[in-house]
This record gives structure tokens, C-alpha cells and sequence, in this order.
């Protein structure tokens, strides 16, 4: 008899084993050939179907939530680091997008890698990505989810230097990496302050910790932890730089799984500072400025995978007012429902003048169709035109974030160091 | 500004240069063994008087006065352990080279070469110094020293972090970073006995993956002459091998989940924030910049535009490049059974 222990760590095991031999044949400079790097992934996406599809029917058949609780990886002075895992309908929802999705942008990125220079390091990211996302989806405790949260991070930032003799590639992960980073150390903190206040960093045990003195507060800082995987304002800069990498990468990273592992955060741990006025406001207040940004701004973007980035944006804040307003269930759904029809655009993001052209429902005289009348008639032409004009420049965002924040850390920095040479000069002088 | 270091002496295959780097690491292997503080000062200053030997031997001789005053202090705190609190704590922060008392340290690394540097860097004899202290001398620290020692040590992790923001020569960045990581290390070990846990993980992560990314680049000097961080060389393809084993290693000594460092910075997180928030966040804060700062240096060694490839002088010997494979298995390894290194406390 299969248990759902023995179930679920040969999961794990099975979206563990590709990564760690196409990892190890990159690390050694033994290259696989490209139809077994393919065939790897390709059964990782299959096995991790197989076992999805299996985990929910157990679930929907009365197993119920589970919770299952591995040995610790390390123990020390009362400090436990404890693999634990939660089976429930939150994380069997998303863990069956996951399944699903990664199978299609697998089989659609076999033709796009065909003889790329790379495709291992594509092939073995994206597993990578897989594995992380099922570590996500399934954690038990806020330990779990931050190792797959950190995995997923740099993923999605190797995948946006995918083409590493591009510039504009490298320079953008760079960025994206710093919005990470900026994100995580938040969320870190809220881990660390999860151990430290609440009796359990057990997601199960989240809602009898609700009433804790710390609660509003942890809320707020996850709240804030999530902005920058779904690029919400203000740590939405980097997405439409994303657009760097391969397509079917985005696809997968910006229309589909990583951009709402945001929202599924906050579902996730709701039952924590759901009670709590503050988090829900940020929340709202977030989500709110985020779609009426990211719809303005994705107006006036020219390219296609842009435009899509932008919309999604929008979508991600109008999911989040959703989380705000308490309709969790609601969330859920526009969460799994935008997710499909974002890798679908992502994925035909590529052909799509072909599509406007060659599909008889469409049709080839279709026109985009323009829809400003009310718009004008309420704000004015120069209202308009002022307004056009601050969405192409992105509302000055970058420019605000490399004056206010970047360039004073670095000039601070800078001033370190030209101290430090000008003592050690007039150091250098004495001596001689 | 690029300031220039005594590097002439870094002639690859000079045999005193390498009889001396050997010498060194052998007295930094001594200092690890000891735990009697008379022999623990004497294999400090011994090391010490390593350093000045080979600062005198460089290109431009010149005593490191700095350097001096940096060894003298560790030796104090094991000599006189009796001295009173603030004494006893300047003396420490002097003798690990917190910053701003590092620039002995970087007073040093002008007059060294860059692989005697890198040996002083990645033996970190700062935390032997420290680590044989409190094992000698349990009481001699009050708590509240302990308390302001430990607020010194992650602001100077923040300050190592951050100028690893700015600098532009490879080895120098990598060498801020573990700088950073090594003050890190010891205002863990300052964390009661969950730090000292840590604080043994993430050292032994600092000190292996010190080694490997610091021998890459000066591999990649070696090779391809000196390289700026501040532009791309795009050397993935024309050092296909260091390319994988610096972006695996660096990724794992920054904290990735999978290498020896992510378990520790989070042990040692637990242990900071009982003791101080404000250090819990600055050390958070630290580690972030020092992830920023492998990546920038990555892309800038490893990407970019491949208009004029680089024709290196000559290859990599096969046994570095097992040696240095062998290590990042090691860490890898290792951060996957974080509990071969931590003892079971109750």
C-alpha cells in the first residue's frame, strides 16, 4: 500500500533526480546530448502529473488536509530545521497549475531549444524551477516554502541572462536580482520573527497565532515579501526587463507560475493577519495603485510580450484587492484562470502577427479597436496627452528608485571607500 | 580609485614564492590546531611575522606599520586576557580587522601578493584568534562586551558588503565579501551555543568557498590578464570550467538553499535575533548585498558581448580544476546533510 508519505517524498525525489543529474553533467563538463537533457525533463514533467493527479484524488476522496512531517535536516540547541509538508486544497490547487502548466511550456520549448547553444542550462533551470514550485506549493511551514521561494528567484534571474552575450540581458537580471534580494531579505526577517514570536511556523498553525501581538505586523511584512515576484508597486520595474529571456521561459515566470506565487503567499499565510486591518490594507492599497499603473503603462507598450507583462501586472493587483477585500475563494480562481490564459499568450506571443492573419476566427482585417471616448471625454485631451506621455516613461518609476535608493547606497559606499584610500595614502606617505 | 598591490611577485611558477605560500599555510593550518593561549600567540605571531616577511620581500618593500599594530593587538588579547573590558574589546576589533580597523588589513593586501592575500583571507587566522580566545578564556568577555562586539561585527559585515558593491578589481570584491562573511561568522560565534554552531558552519562555507572563487580569479588573471568588474568579458565560453565551478560556488557560499552557507546564516539568524534585532536586520541586510555583489561580479567575468573573445595564455592543469570541482561537491554535499557539522545540543 502506497502511503501519502511515500507518495509525496517520491515526488520530490522524482523532480529532484533530473535536476541533480543535469546539474552535476554542467558542474563536471560532461554535457548530456539534447534529447536526453529533453527526455529528463520530460519525464520529471510527466512523473510530477502522475503524482499531482494522485495527491488530489486522495485528497478528494476523504483523505482531507494532511500534514507530513520529515526528520530535520539539522537540530542544534533547541533550533530544528524541519522538513514539513501540508496537503490541502490551497496547495493541491496550485500544485495541479504547476502540474499542468510545466508539461506545456516543456513540450512547446522542445522545438525553441532545438540546437540553442545552452539548451542544458535551459532544460536544467526549468526542472530546477519545477522542483522549487512543488516546494513551494506544498510547504507545511514558512522554512519550506523560503527555500523553494529562493530557488525560484534565481532561476527566473539565470533565465533572464539566458542569452548571455546580450547586454541588455545580463544588465536586467542584474536589476531583477536586486528586487529579489531587496524582497527576500523582507521575507527572511518575517521568518525569523515567525520563530522568534509565534509558538509554530506551521502553516496549520497559523490561525490559533492570530491573535499575537506580532501578527498584523508579520503580515505586513509578507505582504510586502510577495511584491516583488508579482511586481507590484513599488517593485515592479524589473518585469517588463524579464522579457529578456526566452519566451516559453516567460511564459512559465511571468505569465504563469512564478508571478502569483505573490498571491498564493498571502493565501497561504492568511490565516495569520487575515483578522489585522494593516496587512489588508497594504494589500489593497497595492494592488489597487498596481492595476491602475500596469494598466496605463501597458497601454503604451509597442511589443507584445510587453503588453502582456504589463496586463498580467494589472491582473496580479486586481488579485490582490481581491485577497484584501476577504474573497480568498474568488482569488483562487482568478489566480488559476489568469495563469492559463497568460502562458497561452506568453507562448503564442511569438506568432502573433501570424495568428491576426492566418486564423479564420479572427480574421485578417481585424483592427485593435480603440476605446477612449469616455476616457477623453472625462479627462480632457491634455489630461490625456500628460497622462499618455508619464505611462511611456513608466510613470519615472526606474528614475525614482535609482535616485531615491540605488545611487545613495552606492555613493555612500563609494565615499567608504575613497576614505579608506585616502588614510591608507597618507598612511603610505609616513612610511616612506 | 584602482589602487595598484604588490603583485610582481604573483610570476606564476616562481618556486620561493611558492615555498613561501606554502609556509603560510602551513602556520595557518598551526594556528587552527592550538588551543593553549601561550601557543596559540606564539603561532599568531609567527603568522604575523609570515606577513611582514613577505611584505618586505614584495615588489615594494616597505614595513606594513598597520599590520604591525593589527598582529601586536591579537597578540595582547591572548597574552593579557585580564585587561580591562573596553581594552580587551578594542584589542579584538583591531586584531580581527573589523572595519574601520580593517585597513591593516587592507594596508596588508597592498603589500602582499595576491595569492598570500587570498591565504590570509581564506585561513581566517581573525577567527582562529577569536575562537582560541573564548575557549581559553570563557569568562573573560562580560556579556554586555559580548553584546557591543557583536553590533561591531555586523555593522563591519555591512560595510564589507557594501564596499563590495563599489570595487572593480575581481579579487578585491571577493575579498569584501569575505571580509563580510568572516564578520558575520564571528558576531555569530558571539550568539551563545546555537552561534557557535553556526558560526562553525558558515566558516567552514566561507573558508571553502573563500578558496575556490578566490583561485578562480586569480586563475582568470593567470589567464586572460586583469579584468574590472565594472566591464563584461564575456569568459564563459574561453573558461568553460571556472565559469561552472564559480557560479555554482558563489551561489552557494551567498546562501543559495542547497549549499553549506543557507543553513547556516539561518541558524545564525536564530541565534541573532534573540540577542539583538537591529544586528538580525543589518546581518540580513549584508548578506543581500553580498549576493548582489557575486552576481555583479559574475556577469561581469562571465557575460556580456563576445565582440573581441579573450585568447588565454594557457590552460587550467587538469588537478586544479579536480581539486576545485572536488571542493564544490564538498559544499554541496554538505549543504545538503547540514548535520555533519553541527552537534545535537539539547
Amino acid at each position: 500500500m502506497i502511503t501519502l508519505e511515500t507518495l509525496l517524498v517520491g515526488g520530490l525525489a522524482a523532480a529532484f533526480l533530473p535536476c541533480a543529474a543535469m546539474g552535476l553533467s554542467l558542474l563536471l563538463g560532461v554535457p548530456m546530448s539534447e534529447r536526453r537533457s529533453q527526455q529528463s525533463a520530460h519525464a520529471q514533467a510527466v512523473v510530477l502529473l502522475v503524482v499531482a493527479a494522485t495527491l488530489i484524488t486522495a485528497h478528494v476522496t476523504g483523505e482531507g488536509p494532511r500534514e507530513l512531517r520529515l526528520a530535520p535536516l539539522i537540530e542544534a540547541h533547541g533550533y530544528a530545521w524541519t522538513p514539513v509538508f501540508l496537503l490541502d486544497r490551497l496547495s493541491l490547487a496550485y500544485v495541479a497549475l504547476v502540474a499542468l502548466v510545466h508539461p506545456v511550456v516543456v513540450r512547446f520549448s522542445i522545438p525553441a531549444f532545438h540546437r540553442e547553444s545552452g539548451a542544458q542550462r535551459y532544460w536544467f533551470l526549468v526542472s530546477l524551477l519545477a522542483l522549487s514550485l512543488w516546494l513551494v506549493s506544498l510547504a507545511g511551514n514558512i522554512d519550506v516554502l523560503f527555500v523553494g521561494w529562493e530557488l525560484v528567484g534565481v532561476c527566473s534571474v539565470s533565465l533572464i541572462a539566458f542569452f548571455r552575450h546580450n547586454l541588455r540581458s545580463t544588465e536586467n537580471s542584474l536589476r531583477t536580482l536586486v528586487y529579489y534580494r531587496a524582497c527576500d531579505a523582507v521575507m527572511l526577517f518575517a521568518t525569523v520573527w515567525i520563530h522568534h514570536e509565534l509558538p509554530s511556523a506551521d502553516f496549520t498553525q497559523f490561525a490559533s497565532a492570530s491573535s499575537s501581538k506580532a501578527a498584523a505586523a508579520i503580515g505586513t511584512l509578507l505582504v510586502l515579501s510577495s511584491l516583488a515576484k508579482s511586481a507590484q508597486l513599488p517593485m515592479s520595474p524589473w518585469l517588463h526587463r524579464a522579457m529578456e529571456g526566452p519566451a516559453t521561459s516567460s511564459a512559465i515566470f511571468y505569465g504563469a507560475l512564478s508571478v502569483h506565487l505573490g498571491p498564493w503567499l498571502l493565501l497561504r499565510t492568511e490565516p495569520l493577519w487575515g483578522e489585522h486591518l494593516l496587512p489588508r490594507a497594504a494589500c489593497g492599497a497595492i494592488g489597487v495603485s498596481t492595476a491602475v499603473y500596469a494598466s496605463l503603462v501597458g497601454r503604451t507598450r509597442p511589443d507584445a510580450k510587453t503588453a502582456i507583462a504589463y496586463a498580467a501586472m494589472a491582473q496580479l493587483g486586481v488579485i490582490y484587492v481581491e485577497i484584501a477585500l476577504g474573497f480568498e475563494r474568488l482569488a483562487l480562481v482568478h489566480l488559476w484562470a489568469h495563469a492559463g490564459l497568460r502562458t497561452w499568450q506568453f507562448l503564442r506571443s511569438s506568432s502573433l502577427i501570424q495568428d491576426f492573419q492566418a486564423n479564420p476566427l479572427v480574421g485578417a482585417d481585424v483592427r485593435l479597436r480603440t476605446r477612449a471616448g469616455l476616457w477623453r471625454g472625462l479627462v480632457g485631451p491634455e489630461l490625456e496627452r500628460r497622462v499618455y506621455l508619464a505611462a511611456m516613461r513608466g510613470f519615472w518609476l526606474d528614475a525614482v528608485h535609482w535616485r531615491s535608493v540605488a545611487r545613495p547606497t552606492l555613493a555612500l559606499f563609494a565615499w567608504v571607500q575613497r576614505m579608506e584610500e585616502r588614510a591608507l595614502g597618507a598612511v603610505r606617505r609616513e612610511e616612506r | 580609485m584602482q589602487t595598484r598591490v604588490g603583485t610582481e611577485l604573483d610570476a606564476p611558477g616562481d618556486p620561493r614564492a611558492r615555498v613561501a605560500l606554502a609556509i603560510g599555510a602551513v602556520l595557518a593550518a598551526v594556528l587552527w590546531m592550538l588551543n593553549e593561549p601561550l601557543e596559540l600567540a606564539a603561532a599568531w605571531l609567527a603568522f604575523g611575522a609570515w606577513t611582514v616577511w613577505r611584505a618586505r620581500a614584495s615588489a615594494t618593500p616597505r614595513l606594513p606599520l598597520l599590520a604591525l599594530v593589527g598582529g601586536a593587538s591579537g597578540g595582547v588579547v591572548l597574552l593579557a586576557p585580564h585587561l580591562p573590558q573596553w581594552a580587551l574589546a578594542g584589542c579584538l576589533v583591531i586584531g580581527a580587522g573589523v572595519a574601520p580597523a580593517h585597513l591593516w588589513l587592507e594596508s596588508l593586501r597592498r603589500s602582499l601578493a595576491r595569492d598570500e592575500f587570498a591565504l590570509v583571507l581564506v585561513a581566517q587566522p581573525f577567527a582562529a584568534l577569536l575562537h582560541g580566545f573564548v575557549h581559553a578564556y570563557p569568562d573573560a568577555l562580560e556579556p554586555q562586551t559580548l553584546a557591543v562586539l557583536q553590533r561591531v561585527f555586523v555593522a563591519s559585515a555591512l560595510i564589507h558588503a557594501g564596499l563590495a558593491l563599489v570595487r572593480r578589481e575581481p579579487e578585491r570584491v571577493l575579498g569584501a565579501v569575505i571580509q563580510s562573511q568572516s564578520a558575520l561568522v564571528i558576531a555569530g560565534a558571539a550568539a551563545g551555543e546555537t552561534g557557535w554552531e553556526a558560526a562553525r558552519m558558515l566558516l567552514a562555507s566561507t573558508m571553502g568557498s573563500g578558496l575556490v572563487l578566490t583561485s578562480i580569479a586569480s586563475e582568470l588573471r593567470r589567464r586572460f590578464g586583469a579584468l574590472d568588474a565594472a566591464s563584461h568579458h564575456a569568459l564563459a565560453e574561453a573558461a568553460p570550467k571556472l565559469h561552472r565551478l564559480f557560479v555554482v560556488c558563489g551561489w552557494t557560499f551567498v546562501g543559495l538553499p542547497g549549499g553549506l552557507a543557507f543553513f547556516a546564516e539561518d541558524l545564525l539568524f536564530h541565534a541573532l535575533v534573540d540577542q539583538s534585532v537591529g544586528a538580525t536586520v543589518g546581518f540580513i541586510v549584508a548578506a543581500g548585498f553580498n549576493a548582489i555583489a557575486f552576481y555583479r561580479l559574475y556577469l561581469a567575468l562571465f557575460t556580456g558581448p563576445a565582440v573581441h573573445p579573450p585568447h588565454p595564455t594557457s590552460a587550467t592543469a587538469s588537478w586544479k580544476i579536480a581539486g576545485l570541482t572536488l571542493a564544490v561537491l564538498a559544499l554541496l554535499v554538505l549543504g545538503l546533510l547540514p548535520s555533519l557539522l553541527v552537534s545535537h545540543g539539547g
